[in-house]
């Protein structure tokens, strides 16, 4: 008992990590807690159950392992290769990553239905880099006279308050699932119009640029220097946060799910849509450019005035080329909305197997993936699986392990086993783990 | 029971591990300090429409002193101009002295010749004194009257009248103190002042008195009439700068109409004449050029105000053109310095009947100006410009080209160098091998003046090798020939409403 208690307080002192994103083997982790994050019709098992604060984080990128893109050199500068970054990239290309900070999260219910109720304070990041952003910078336009880059990054990063209320109920061998959301926005930078296009004129390389990008920003960010790309400074002022961020302007969320079982239990087949709602911004800041302009190079009689030649005053006016302006006006944006559609069977008392099929629509653009697992259950102490997954075009071998010791419910995951020893050399990592109460 | 407290362990374990496994391999997360690029990049370098008026407009060089002059039809010369050489009175003639007046007897004649060459009729004082001593044997009193009829004010001849008071003692003096005669005009007979007194006793008896001696002090005038003899006077000696071929370094430019001007303001009133003792140009290779022609075959008289114009000044300009002397010759032999001597020659016909006048603001200015009008053929003429330059954005640039696009509407064919210099100032190197073209002439017709404007593309490319000579320069050499129409063999007229449109784009290699 005394070790029960010792290892269940060494549990509760170490940062609870969970890297956010698809993690697919969480769907096949019925009956843990966590897994009411993705299907709201996923419920424990246990009538009450209370999943201890932790921090989450995680990063995806659709380019190229970090390691494959940066070397040190032999001076132990660490460089990277412009070369081997545009090789690697696509017309369009990602970098996500976020962490969540779960405040609390408990489950209570009887046989037949469960009330959840839970917080967490969610941080994601989204940057969509165009190709020819980088080959510009890495190959120039010199080789491209006439040719139309399309130069502009779209992004996102918010932050806000997650507050949920969610129930269960159990409807003969179907269970339906559905989760109210509250959210408040604490801290945005998104852009919601983006195109910019520099041409390279044929006559004698004037560079036309056509921009309609509007960046809007709201809560507790500043941004700073939008006109001079050298000195652009983007910061979030933690400093200023208070509690009342947390229930501002609140706007409503849902999470739906269902999962039925079938063949005598045997099969079980799932799927939920979670994430659907937006967050309203207010008191936002917008800078748009937008119109057409061309620069043409200097005038010659500035040099004849002064006995000085110099390129400076070139550099500096393509730093400010973009000339945005400001205007107030709130906004909306929408959260990332995943559809989950699963299926697992039991094809022993001690294994299970299952796929699992993902589909995400984020600003515009859709993002799929599918997992297949294989599990072991060894009684209801232990869960020891496998999954491997195709996300993003990235695919990776996972596993997972749950261990109940008494009322103690552990659990680990991960979508991608190498990157928890080799994140540097992978291009998603993400892992959880889990401490949870569970009182029958 | 002990297999599954074996499972137990076993899994509390492996999440241990993991656990500590992974935050560990973030703790070896290391920023990125650089990012390697090398690519070839486009930018537009220069868009520039100028005329000539917009860049005299930026320099300030019109209508200085020296500078360029446009006319109102837009036709520029470049004019040189020396500040102007003033002479007055003092230069031709010295102050009057002081000088005594001795009277032995009641009355006399004394003559006033105080300004050599010139028979005065009439002076007219501004200031001065006059001042005598008396000295009586008699003992008796006796006053004594002073008279100089020529000596008036307000049609007033001057007159003293002293009083010598017997004392009982022998002789018996007395003095005036000075007598300003400010605002006294002097009329001379035949060049004579006469001078005479009355002396008498108590009871009007004319008695003669010891001579009395008298002294004029400080007279000054501010008019004076009377005839001049010829005479020769040093008018002006003076070096006139030329510095448009200061930065010549070969080629020919020949100006169609030059010109020389020697300009004389003159309020003196009686008649002089210029005479050109010397008039030569150092050229820039150290040559003596002399000026010649038809032009000193005339006399060269200066205009002057008359009796009726005291207060009046003539302006005379003496021009020398290619049509009566060779200074077309000499202006086009990249001239340095103009050098001349003038002497001024008064009453140069000898007339002794020529009457005249001057006054205390009477003066001689003379100028001297150089007029080069923007007409006129050049060929392969070229210049050189040191510039200040910042290469150090440079550093990483590999290689270089240059698309110049020139729509040029002056008559004037351009061509362009630039040598990169060392500290010391030696030339280590240029952007390229002998001059580009970079405009061609516009089009003129046979007149000179231009018809259209003419384009030209160039290409000029920087290789690697030379690019490292270029970054290790810290200053550049701007050098700059040019030609008009059909190499310089036809003359144009250049205005200051012709523009030059020039675009240049550039094309560089980056350093990985």
């Amino acid at each position: 008992m005394k070790k029960k208690i010792l290892l269940s307080v060494y549990f509760c002192l170490i940062s609870l990590l969970t890297i956010n994103a698809q993690q697919l083997g969480l769907y096949f982790l019925d009956g843990v807690v966590q897994s009411n994050q993705l299907n709201p019709a996923f419920v424990p098992k246990q009538k009450v159950v209370y999943a201890l604060p932790g921090l989450i984080g995680g990063y995806h990128n659709s380019i190229a392992p970090y390691n494959d893109l940066v070397t040190t050199n032999a001076e132990g500068v660490n460089v990277l290769n412009g070369t081997i970054l545009l090789n690697n990239m696509s017309d369009n290309n990602y970098v996500r990553g976020g962490f969540d900070m779960h405040t609390f999260h408990t489950v209570y219910g009887k046989k037949t239905w469960r009330v959840s109720m839970s917080h967490a304070i969610k941080f994601d990041s989204y940057v969509n880099l165009p190709r020819d952003l980088i080959s510009l910078a890495v190959n120039g336009n010199a080789a491209a006279i006439g040719e139309t880059f399309e130069i502009a990054p779209d992004l996102q990063l918010n932050m806000y308050s997650e507050t949920a209320f969610g129930f269960m109920i159990k409807l003969g061998k179907i269970n339906v699932g559905a989760k109210v959301k509250l959210f408040s926005g604490i801290a945005n930078v998104s852009t919601d119009r983006t195109s910019a296009t520099v041409t390279t004129d044929e006559e004698y390389y004037q560079l036309d640029i056509a921009t309609d990008y509007r960046i809007n920003a709201a809560g507790l960010v500043d941004v700073q220097n939008l006109d001079n790309f050298g000195n652009f400074d983007l910061d979030f002022d933690t400093d200023e946060f208070s509690m009342s961020d947390l229930f501002n302007d609140m706007s409503i969320g849902l999470d739906l799910g269902a999962s039925v079982h079938l063949l005598d239990d045997k099969l079980t087949v799932a799927a939920s849509i979670i994430d659907i709602g937006k967050i309203k911004w207010k008191n936002a800041y917008n800078y748009h450019s937008e119109g057409d302009y061309t620069y043409e190079g200097v005038d010659v009689r500035d040099m004849v005035n002064d006995d000085e030649v110099s390129f400076d005053e070139t550099v500096d006016t393509l730093k400010q080329i973009f000339n945005f302006t400001e205007t107030s006006n709130d906004y909306t944006t929408w959260l990332p909305a995943k559809s989950y559609i699963s299926g697992n069977y039991k094809i022993s008392k001690l294994f299970s197997a299952g796929g699992v099929v993902y589909y995400e629509n984020f600003r515009g653009k859709g993002y799929g993936g599918f997992a297949l697992n294989g599990s072991m259950h060894v009684s209801q102490m232990l869960n020891l699986g496998l999954t491997w997954s195709s996300v993003y075009k990235t695919n990776s071998l996972g596993a997972h392990l749950m261990v109940k010791l008494g009322p103690v419910q552990l659990m680990a995951l991960t979508d991608n086993i190498m990157s928890m020893f080799k994140p540097y050399d992978n291009q998603n990592f993400n892992a959880q783990f889990g401490l949870n109460i569970a009182l029958k | 029971m002990r297999n599954l407290n074996a499972v137990k362990a076993l899994g509390l374990a492996l999440c241990l591990c993991t656990i500590h496994s992974s935050c560990k391999n973030f703790e070896d997360f290391n920023e990125i300090d650089e990012v390697e690029v090398g690519g070839d990049y486009a930018i537009p370098l220069i868009n520039s429409t100028a005329s000539l008026q917009d860049i005299l407009d930026d320099t300030g060089t019109q209508n200085d002193v020296s500078g360029l002059i446009i006319a109102d039809d837009g036709s520029m010369k470049i004019e040189y101009k020396n500040s102007p050489i003033e002479k007055n009175i003092s230069a031709f003639f010295e102050d009057i002295p002081s000088f005594p007046l001795v009277i032995p007897f009641n009355s006399n004649e004394f003559p006033f010749q105080f300004f050599e060459g010139v028979s005065v009729q009439q002076m007219n004082l501004s200031s001065g004194t006059l001042s005598f001593d008396l000295e009586s044997e008699w003992q008796e009193d006796v006053d004594v009257l002073i008279t100089i009829p020529n000596l008036t004010k307000g049609g007033v001849a001057f007159n003293i009248s002293i009083q010598l008071n017997y004392q009982g003692n022998s002789p018996t003096m007395a003095s005036t103190g000075p007598i300003s005669l400010a605002d006294y005009t002097l009329n001379l007979n035949d060049g004579m002042i006469e001078v005479y007194y009355q002396a008498v006793n108590s009871n009007g008896d004319n008695l003669q008195i010891n001579p009395i001696m008298g002294m004029a002090e400080n007279w000054k005038y501010d008019y004076l009439q009377g005839t001049w003899d010829n005479d020769t006077f040093n008018l002006s000696m003076d070096t006139l700068e030329i510095d448009i071929y200061d930065n010549w370094v070969d080629g020919q430019i020949t100006f169609a109409d030059p010109s020389l001007s020697l300009m004389v303001e003159n309020s003196f009133g009686f008649p002089t004449m210029a005479k050109i003792n010397e008039l030569k140009v150092i050229t820039t290779s150290g040559d003596i050029m002399y000026l010649t022609g038809d032009v000193f075959d005339t006399p060269l008289y200066l205009n002057y105000p008359s009796m009726m114009e005291p207060d009046a000044s003539k302006e005379t300009v003496i021009t020398f053109n290619n049509t009566n002397s060779n200074i077309a010759d000499i202006l086009n032999a990249h001239p340095k310095q103009i050098i001349y001597s003038i002497d001024a020659i008064i009453n140069p016909d000898n007339d002794p009947n020529t009457n005249g006048f001057m006054t205390d603001e009477s003066t001689m200015q003379i100028t001297l100006e150089t007029e080069l009008p923007i007409h006129g053929t050049a060929s392969g003429f070229e210049i050189e410009e040191p510039l200040d330059s910042d290469l150090s954005d440079l550093e990483n640039i590999e290689w270089a080209e240059f698309k110049i696009i020139a729509d040029n509407g002056i008559p004037i064919d351009l061509g362009i160098q630039l040598y990169f210099t060392n500290e010391a100032g030696e030339k280590i190197d240029s952007l390229y091998s002998g001059f580009e073209n970079l405009t061609e002439a516009a089009t003129v017709d046979g007149g000179g003046n231009v018809i259209s404007s003419t384009e030209k593309v160039t290409f000029i490319e920087v290789s690697a090798d030379r690019m490292e000579n270029i970054k290790q320069s810290n200053s550049l050499i701007v050098a700059a020939t040019f030609s008009t129409a059909d190499n310089g063999s036809t003359p144009v007229k250049i205005l200051t409403n012709h523009e030059l449109n020039l675009k240049v784009g550039l094309k560089v290699g980056v350093e990985e």
